[in-house]
């Protein structure tokens, strides 16, 4: 079942639970396995609270986008801001405190999916997190 | 301000599923209770089969005292048959429907939040 | 640990296989394999277990290390400890499990949920359901999902039986049936409906009785009446969903 989703969210940690529950219901329309579904959640979890700590200052209101893309064979997600953009902190690696959480997010992601892809937003507003997982 | 809530889908049967276990998971953070979220969750399916083109979009703003679900594009009749107007009239504390424009409505649907705490 | 430290530890255990320095090393590095671990906590599986899988995986990753590379070890590390931890899911829990974890969860918070609405005096949150039943929000949400799907015959569970035919009250036309306008979608949608299913229909949106008014009434669980109104709203459309794929 071909198919394009897109959830919009305030950048608050509380709507993570959207994009997870989106996640897991596009992912059983799509015949994926529990698995995937599994990885899936996992790796959207990963990028939206990457948004939600780093997109925008504290205290702005701003938003997250997650596409979920459904095309035979394959999931494609993509999370984007249009808050700061790419920082330090976003591909930040693990110093001597400890793995940086917005170094360490990528890393879960790359080790999750397919096809991940970190690119400045539409105009070089904000993030974008783009990648797939094979169904 | 209140937060929204935006999600836009493919329109079809198959598809409500994921606007109502977005809304099952704001009407969790909402802290509604659970019979309301399940009317919440089956007006909107209601009003989403009278969704008319490729995609629809469900808006959820989270006020103090109600979460207003808006919805559309619709059919220009839709919720007309007075049966079917019921049926939202009877799940949601109060239903909306813009004036047609373009030969196609968008509906309100207003739940109260009270009780819980 | 600094990163001169981590490396020369590196180098004692690669090139002079030294294995305290290993020790060394993963000891340092558990609150990365703490940290993954929790990501995936509260699936199933003890945390504990999941820790000592991810332990594993930072061990074959120290094993693997390439000093050459340049590359930082908590970097290199996470796919491996990742990887260990997604296998042992593969391997104990996902393709068999959460099919039945899922219904036995539903059964329960059904339960729970009648529990609580007679308790409380009103309909329970979700985080009162979660907190009730002991497991998170989220799991929660997908259970109570997943008892709306329209089980066939070989899913009912015990605690919502009741027989088909049983349908004890008022008449139809006691229940304001016969009120509505012959030519509605809804008067030929009840048509299709069985005694049920119209039965409750009807108390809900005629009679205007609440979900679990309409559960007392008829003798069975709240989570029922709302499957049963689902499926009858989607009959009287003339178009009968499938069942949700819950598994």
């Amino acid at each position: 079942m071909r198919g394009r989703v897109v959830l919009e969210v305030p950048a608050k940690a509380e709507y993570l639970l959207l994009a997870r529950l989106a996640a897991t219901s596009v992912g059983r329309s799509a015949g994926a396995s529990e698995e995937t579904i599994a990885d899936l959640k996992l790796a959207i979890t990963e990028a939206v609270a990457n948004a939600v700590r780093h997109a925008y200052p504290e205290g702005t209101p701003g938003r997250i986008t997650v596409e979920l893309v459904t095309a035979p064979e394959r999931l494609e997600i993509v999370v984007s801001d249009t808050g700061r953009g790419l920082t330090e902190a976003d591909v930040a690696l693990p110093d001597d405190d400890g793995p940086a959480e917005g170094g360490m997010g990528l890393s879960i992601i790359r080790a999750i999916a397919d096809e991940v892809e970190l690119t400045p937003g539409p105009d070089g507003q904000g993030t974008r997190v783009r990648f797939a997982c094979v169904l | 301000m209140n937060d929204v809530v935006s999600l836009t889908l493919p329109t079809g049967p198959g598809w409500t599923g994921v606007a109502e276990l977005v809304l099952a998971g704001l009407g969790a953070r909402l802290d509604l209770p659970y019979d309301r979220i399940d009317e919440l969750q089956l007006a909107t399916r209601a009003a989403l089969s009278d969704a008319v083109g490729p995609d629809v979009r469900v808006d959820a703003t989270a006020g103090p005292d109600a979460v207003d679900v808006r919805l559309g594009p619709l059919v220009a009749d839709a919720a007309a048959d007075p049966g079917r107007r019921r049926v939202l009239d009877a799940l949601a504390d109060r239903v909306e429907l813009d004036p047609v424009e373009d030969g196609v409505t968008w509906a309100v649907l207003t739940f109260a939040r009270g009780g819980a705490r | 640990m600094a990163s001169d430290d981590q490396r020369a530890l590196l180098v004692a255990y690669l090139q002079e296989g030294d294995a305290r320095a290993r020790d060394r090393l993963v000891e340092d590095m558990m609150p990365l394999v703490r940290s993954l671990a929790n990501r995936y906590a509260g699936r199933g599986e003890p945390t504990e277990d999941l820790v000592q899988v991810g332990a594993i995986g930072l061990v074959k990753a120290i094993d693997r290390f390439e000093l050459e590379k340049g590359v930082e070890l908590s970097t290199y590390a996470v796919p491996t400890i990742v990887g260990e931890i997604r296998r042992h899911f593969r391997d104990r829990t996902w393709a068999i499990h959460v099919p039945r974890r899922l219904k036995e969860l539903s059964m329960r918070l059904a339960r729970m949920r009648d529990e609580l609405s007679a308790e409380l005096g009103r309909s329970p949150t979700v985080a009162e359901l979660a907190e009730a039943v002991g497991v998170d929000e989220e799991e929660a949400i997908d259970a109570l999902e997943a008892s709306k799907a329209y089980a066939p015959r070989s899913l009912d569970q015990p605690y919502d039986e009741d027989e088909p035919g049983r349908v004890p009250g008022l008449a139809d036309e006691e229940l304001g049936y016969e009120s509505l306008e012959r030519g509605s979608v809804v008067r030929q949608g009840l048509d299709a409906l069985d005694e049920r299913e119209r039965r409750i229909i009807v108390l809900r949106f005629l009679r205007g009785m609440s979900q679990s008014e309409i559960a007392a009434e008829v003798g069975i669980s709240q989570m029922h009446v709302s499957r049963l109104l689902r499926k009858a709203l989607e009959v009287m459309r003339g178009r009968l969903e499938e069942p949700e794929v819950t598994a």
